[in-house]
């Protein structure tokens, strides 16, 4: 390939690529500003490549110029959908915004205007005298270097800022702008060698390979997006590329193949071109399988590896993410429940406020005031502490606790909803019904579990609960005269975001299912709809020969 | 005539102790601390009014008040609550309850209430 073949390939990998970047960009999320401007800034450069790779195809040198001029509408904005881009990334307030890309535009109006008044003198003459590899090229006009002060600053100052902000981040998000910054430094350390040409100046090999950065910095941009989430775009679309990649080289291949086999054996055999293209397109059906996979397997080395430790902490944190946010959850209808319970002792602490003017010199009163008003104190704390205890997040802590211990304790917790919901509970449990266990996290279990009974209920009704001790194993079974599940739901209900609630998070069971099984227990549920519903827990009895194995930490 | 005889029923001993301070200089007053308690001594008819909490052990107080008016008890009720819920206090009411009165209350609140549903006044 010659030079002038270089020039032209980078310019149209770089108006393809800017092009797609900019319209995937703007797919993934049309209403935010951060992808609007940033898929102006792609369109931009793809303008800009686009059009000069058809400028140098032209006959004429008129032609030439007039594209050329067409090209500049874009060049003009570049520098400055940069700084649009990083205003909205780098998040800066609406009056700082504007003051910053004000006299950016009027800079970009500016160049426009001049050069669409003064189409020559002041930006370019093209000439088809050969400049360094070039057959035919625009020159700079007598004023085309206010132009380039403005194009360069404007860029530093964009790349400036963003480096101040890529000082100050941590995390995934300062792993994006440092792939900005990297490839808006490589796109332009290799695009800005093309001003020398306008003054006849070629700067060694960064003439034209230079050009070669701007595609590089797409890359750095498809890299970002896929793999740090960057400008908020979280996707799979590892199976998308896989195919593009499959489909661009069976396509190449399959020509290839027809022209190949056609030029070698034109003269001696005549011309068969149907039965060839039957041939050639076996032959590609038999290379799509294991085409397909190998390009899978490189696409994943290349883009998508992520090291087994790493996926593992992931879902790790995933799942403790998963629970504190059910537990969330049902504190918040916990402690709506627990402040009617605050109520009783704010009763008799402001009565005995409000007698104690009137009744001070009794002593007998004084006496009994001090005693309620203390109790009634602990009894707050109490309730506060039992809630800030189920509340906080804790590293899980395997103890000897009997179930129905655990039960009378989430009930304690319901007190509020049962009662004003008119539902009557009733408990049977087995003389020993022990598990080694974490028991907040077992108490998050009842907790799902009775506040779904007490849904499905809807209003008055009863839930059974009953513990027995069977085979190394302890059973909890939770019945309830509710709504019952639907047949199609039933298989359903442990999928995590799967709910049937308009207000659910589909997490409630889903997590009861990852505690048990946490546990060494299983999870069944039996229910009909209008029947009612019944839950049933299976744990290893804490001694038994299945049992968790941990160190008890109590005493 | 002699003074007004007042059943409390509440599990708190502090509620029983406030209610005490409140009415016990102008009425004679008896206590329950759960629901079976209070049945059984409702059921002896020595009282002209029953102060009854909802939440309470054995059984609660809308069941106690339930199994009063089965029987044919007519017995004026106040019901008592920190569960203000317009279900529970429309249950209430349609079961014969005088009144539906909040926890915290106002000694003033209680007073008028109490007066209100005694028989004769």
């Amino acid at each position: 390939m010659t030079l002038f073949d270089h020039h032209l390939l980078a310019l149209g990998i770089t108006s393809a690529s800017t092009l797609g970047l900019g319209l995937f960009v703007l797919y993934k999320n049309p209403k935010r500003n951060l992808h609007r401007s940033m898929a102006l800034y792609g369109f931009s450069l793809s303008w800009w490549s686009g059009w000069e790779c058809a400028a140098l195809h032209m006959p004429t040198r008129e032609l030439t110029r007039q594209l050329m001029q067409i090209e500049y509408i874009g060049v003009s904005f570049i520098p400055t959908l940069l700084c649009t881009t990083v205003s909205f990334l780098l998040d800066f307030r609406p009056q700082t915004r504007r003051r910053f890309l004000l006299p950016l535009y009027a800079g970009s109006a500016m160049a426009l205007f001049v050069s669409s008044i003064h189409p020559t003198s002041l930006f370019l003459d093209v000439t088809s005298e050969p400049v360094a590899y070039l057959p035919i090229w625009g020159l700079a006009g007598p004023h085309y270097w206010p132009f380039l002060v403005f194009f360069m600053g404007a860029f530093l100052s964009g790349i400036a800022l963003t480096f101040r902000a890529w000082r100050g981040k941590t995390g995934p998000e300062r792993a994006g702008l440092a792939l900005f910054l990297v490839g808006s430094i490589a796109a332009y350390a290799g695009g800005c060698p093309e001003f020398a040409l306008k003054y006849g100046v070629r700067l060694g090999w960064l003439n034209p390979f230079g050009l070669y950065g701007v595609p590089l910095f797409i890359g750095l941009m498809a890299y970002a997006i896929v793999q740090r989430g960057f400008l908020g775009i979280h996707i799979a679309i590892r199976k998308s590329l896989v195919y593009s990649i499959l489909v661009t080289l069976l396509t190449v291949g399959y020509f290839g193949l027809i022209y190949g086999i056609e030029r070698l054996f034109q003269t001696k055999f005549g011309y068969h071109s149907i039965g060839l293209s039957v041939a050639a397109f076996a032959l590609m059906a038999l290379a799509f399988q294991p085409l397909k996979m190998g390009i899978q397997r490189l696409v994943d080395q290349l883009l998508f590896r992520v090291p087994h430790e790493e996926l593992v902490k992931r879902m790790e944190r995933l799942e403790r993410e998963v629970k504190q946010t059910d537990k969330l959850r049902a504190i918040a209808t916990l402690a709506a429940g627990m402040a009617h319970e605050i109520k009783n002792p704010l009763a008799s602490i402001k009565t005995f406020a409000e007698y104690l003017p009137m009744r001070y010199d009794d002593p007998a009163f004084r006496t009994k005031f001090s005693k309620i008003i203390s109790q009634e104190v602990d009894k707050m704390n109490a309730l506060v502490h039992r809630l800030l205890e189920f509340a906080k997040p804790a590293t899980p802590h395997l103890e000897p606790v009997r179930l129905s211990q655990v039960v009378n304790d989430t009930l304690e917790f319901l007190q509020g909803a049962l009662v004003q919901k008119q539902i009557t509970v009733q408990v049977a449990f087995a003389q020993t019904d022990e598990v080694l266990a974490d028991t907040v996290q077992l108490k998050q279990v009842f907790l799902n579990v009775l506040l779904n009974s007490i849904e499905a209920l809807g209003g008055t009704g009863q839930i059974h609960i009953a513990t027995t001790q069977q085979n190394g194993s302890v059973h909890a079974t939770i019945t309830d005269t509710g709504s019952g599940i639907a047949k199609d739901d039933l298989p359903r209900v442990f999928e995590p975001f799967y709910t049937t609630k308009p207000r659910g998070t589909g997490l409630g069971l889903s997590v009861v299912h990852s505690i048990v099984r946490e546990h060494g227990g299983r999870i069944a549920i039996e229910s009909e709809r209008g029947q009612g519903t019944t839950v049933e827990i299976s744990l290893p009895l804490n001694g038994g020969a299945h049992g968790p194995h941990a160190h008890s930490h109590r005493g | 005539m002699g003074r007004m005889r007042i059943l409390i029923a509440d599990d708190e001993e502090g509620i029983r102790e406030s209610l005490n301070l409140i009415l016990g200089e102008e009425y004679d007053l008896a206590f329950a601390t759960d629901g079976e308690q209070t049945l059984a001594k409702a059921k002896e008819g020595a009282y002209d009014l029953l102060l009854l909490d909802i939440k309470m052990p054995k059984l609660d107080g809308m069941e106690v008040l339930r199994r009063l008016r089965a029987d044919g008890d007519g017995l004026p009720v106040l019901m008592l609550t920190a569960y203000q819920s317009v279900e529970l206090a429309k249950e209430a009411v349609k079961l014969g309850a005088r009144d539906y009165l909040p926890k915290p209350f106002e000694r003033e609140q209680i007073l008028a209430a109490v007066r209100g549903a005694l028989p004769g006044r």
